[in-house]
């Protein structure tokens, strides 16, 4: 057999059921001297790495991963670059739990217990991750996630029904609905319906409703939605860019739920807040202080999850393979 | 704890993925864990992995394999023979004029030189429809631009005519053709089936698949290629939340 192929090496895990591909070998040396400017030399001249990756044939819908790298920061164990479908993130939650399970699973950083600390140097920033160690199977990965803030809540006329929406920040803005204010039960068997839906709604706001990062100009859209159902623990389903439901209860869109419930009065500093996912998996939320600053309240918050590993790939990428960007067949949303 | 590891490796057809594990692998069971699901479904693998398991039978000299997906199964022949050739170019079987194989129990010969070439099928009009293998076809031309950015218009007009009774509704437009199935979801790959139909309905025109794949047939025949997408270790350990994964369409 003559593999005629250039080679990566990935260690899969899944972080409540979204998969993240920590890419261990095979990626060319990048361009820059930080993490944010490798990601963009990674955008400009391997874009076809990332297809190759995360797209069917060899990837699907809501393929994430990172590109581990050597760290360009000093503080920092690895630096990472992070990778999905849609494109490039500054950060992710899920990735991030994903990622540092395998590095300390794997023995890529020293192994210690109870609790092994894990330093990312990510486009968002560093990322200090606390692994929960037992018998060197890592339990819980907990990190701190940048400043989430609820931003406004509005209503939109959807169906001939008033929809209440809350928008919030947590590294995106999502956009926070009630499942049945849309007439939807969170179920993987109504996930089409779920996304059609909520991004209808989300286009409606776009379209009457300026959401504005009060820093940060460029970020100029609700992206995200989240819809969700209250019980013993809060359930959610998020559907992110360009179409797909996370599989997990979403790091940062849990970060923009307890910026909205601290906002409604719901919880306090100190509290924990449970999040599950439509495909049942849990993220704990602590919100750990909070801060006022021209009249948005910016929250800090960590998340813990947990992470299993799934699989180690080699992959070959072929000159001749007309496949070998793959093929996305999820509609832009 | 890892409990298991199951070592697999996935090919692909003309962007159509097939996943193939020795049955050996899969032998002890580690209950909850069911290993093939968990082999099909999410996390580990998603709505376009159709999963050959083997075994190779040395004194009858027969692969006995069984052929699962977590969807519908297109193209089964072209995924079969594109089976043993990976055998063969692994040296896992030697290579012979003809191979059996037994699939849930039925046997089927494929010959060595027809590993990467298939006979397309004579398609039967019966008024708009046409059955080709017993499957229904229609053909819907369009002036739609048949392009992946432009799925949303595509996804709006396959709503308005989309007929759960047909296998594979085709829209068409100067060469360029996407295939929806009887879920109505769209088909990344080409499917032999339609391929004999538009080949004769459009005789001479380039046909070219959504995804950009462009369909070669010489002399009646449909020529393709298998590609080796990774070698594969999958791991399962006991504490994981899912026992045979998931499926979100």
């Amino acid at each position: 057999m003559n593999l005629n192929s250039k080679q990566f090496i990935t260690i899969d895990t899944h972080t409540g059921g979204n998969p993240t591909r920590t890419v261990l070998a095979g990626m060319p040396r990048l361009k820059g001297d930080t993490i944010q400017e490798q990601m963009l030399d990674m955008k400009d001249n391997y874009n076809y790495i990332r297809k190759f990756l995360v797209n069917p044939p060899r990837g699907h819908d809501v393929m994430s991963g990172t590109i581990l790298l050597p760290p360009l920061d000093k503080r920092a164990d690895f630096s990472v670059i992070f990778v999905e479908t849609g494109g490039y993130l500054p950060m992710c939650g899920h990735d991030t739990i994903g990622t540092c399970t395998a590095l300390v699973e794997l023995g890529y950083v020293e192994r210690k217990e109870p609790f092994t600390e894990v330093v990312l140097d990510t486009p968002a920033g560093i990322v200090e991750a606390k692994c929960k160690v037992t018998d060197g199977k890592v339990t819980e990965v907990t990190f701190n996630s940048t400043a989430s803030f609820h931003l406004k809540t509005v209503e939109v006329n959807y169906r001939n029904q008033v929809i209440h929406c809350d928008i919030a920040y947590g590294g995106n803005f999502y956009g926070i609905i009630k499942a049945s204010d849309l007439d939807v039960a969170l179920d993987v068997s109504r996930s089409e319906e779920i996304v059609m839906k909520a991004m209808e709604v989300r286009d409606i706001i776009n379209a009457e409703h300026e959401v504005i990062h009060p820093e940060y100009s460029f970020i100029n859209k609700l992206t995200h939605m989240e819809l969700y159902e209250e019980g013993k623990v809060t359930r959610n389903a998020v559907i992110v860019p360009p179409g797909g439901i996370d599989r997990s209860p979403c790091g940062t869109g849990t970060c923009a739920k307890v910026a909205t419930l601290f906002k409604n009065g719901r919880m306090n500093i100190n509290d924990t807040f449970t999040h599950e996912s439509i495909t049942g998996s849990q993220f704990k939320a602590q919100l750990l202080k909070t801060e006022e600053k021209e009249g948005i309240i910016y929250n800090k918050v960590s998340i813990t999850g947990s992470a299993w590993l799934m699989a180690r790939h080699d992959f070959y990428m072929h000159d001749t393979d007309s496949m070998s960007e793959g093929y996305l067949l999820i509609p832009e949303i | 704890m890892i409990v298991k590891t199951v070592n697999t490796y996935d090919i692909q057809i003309n962007g159509q993925l097939l996943r193939i594990a020795d049955q050996a692998e899969l032998k002890v069971d580690i209950p909850p864990y069911k290993i093939k699901n968990l082999l099909l479904n999410e996390p580990r693998g998603n709505k376009y992995v159709n999963l050959i398991t083997y075994n190779i039978n040395c004194e009858e000299e027969i692969l006995e394999v069984f052929l699962d997906t977590s969807n519908i199964i297109d193209n089964r022949d072209i995924l079969l023979k594109s089976f043993i050739a990976s055998l063969v170019d692994r040296g896992r079987i030697n290579k012979k004029m003809m191979y059996q194989i037994r699939l849930n129990g039925e046997d089927i010969l494929y010959k060595h030189d027809e590993l990467q070439i298939s006979s397309l099928f004579e398609a039967h009009n019966s008024g708009e429809f046409y059955t080709i293998n017993d499957k229904k076809l229609k053909i819907e031309e369009t002036a739609l631009n048949l392009e992946v950015n432009n799925l949303t218009e595509i996804k709006s007009s396959i709503l308005e005519i989309y007929q759960p009774d047909l296998d594979y509704l085709i829209l068409y437009n100067s060469g360029i053709f996407a295939i929806v199935n009887k879920n109505g979801d769209i088909i990344p790959y080409p499917v032999i089936e339609v391929i004999s139909l538009l080949y004769k309905k459009y005789k001479g025109e380039e046909l070219t698949g959504l995804t950009g794949n462009n369909i070669e047939i010489n002399n009646n025949s449909f020529l393709y290629k298998y590609y080796l997408i990774a070698n594969s270790q999958f791991y399962i350990d006991d504490t994981d939340i899912y026992s045979e994964g998931f499926i979100i369409i």
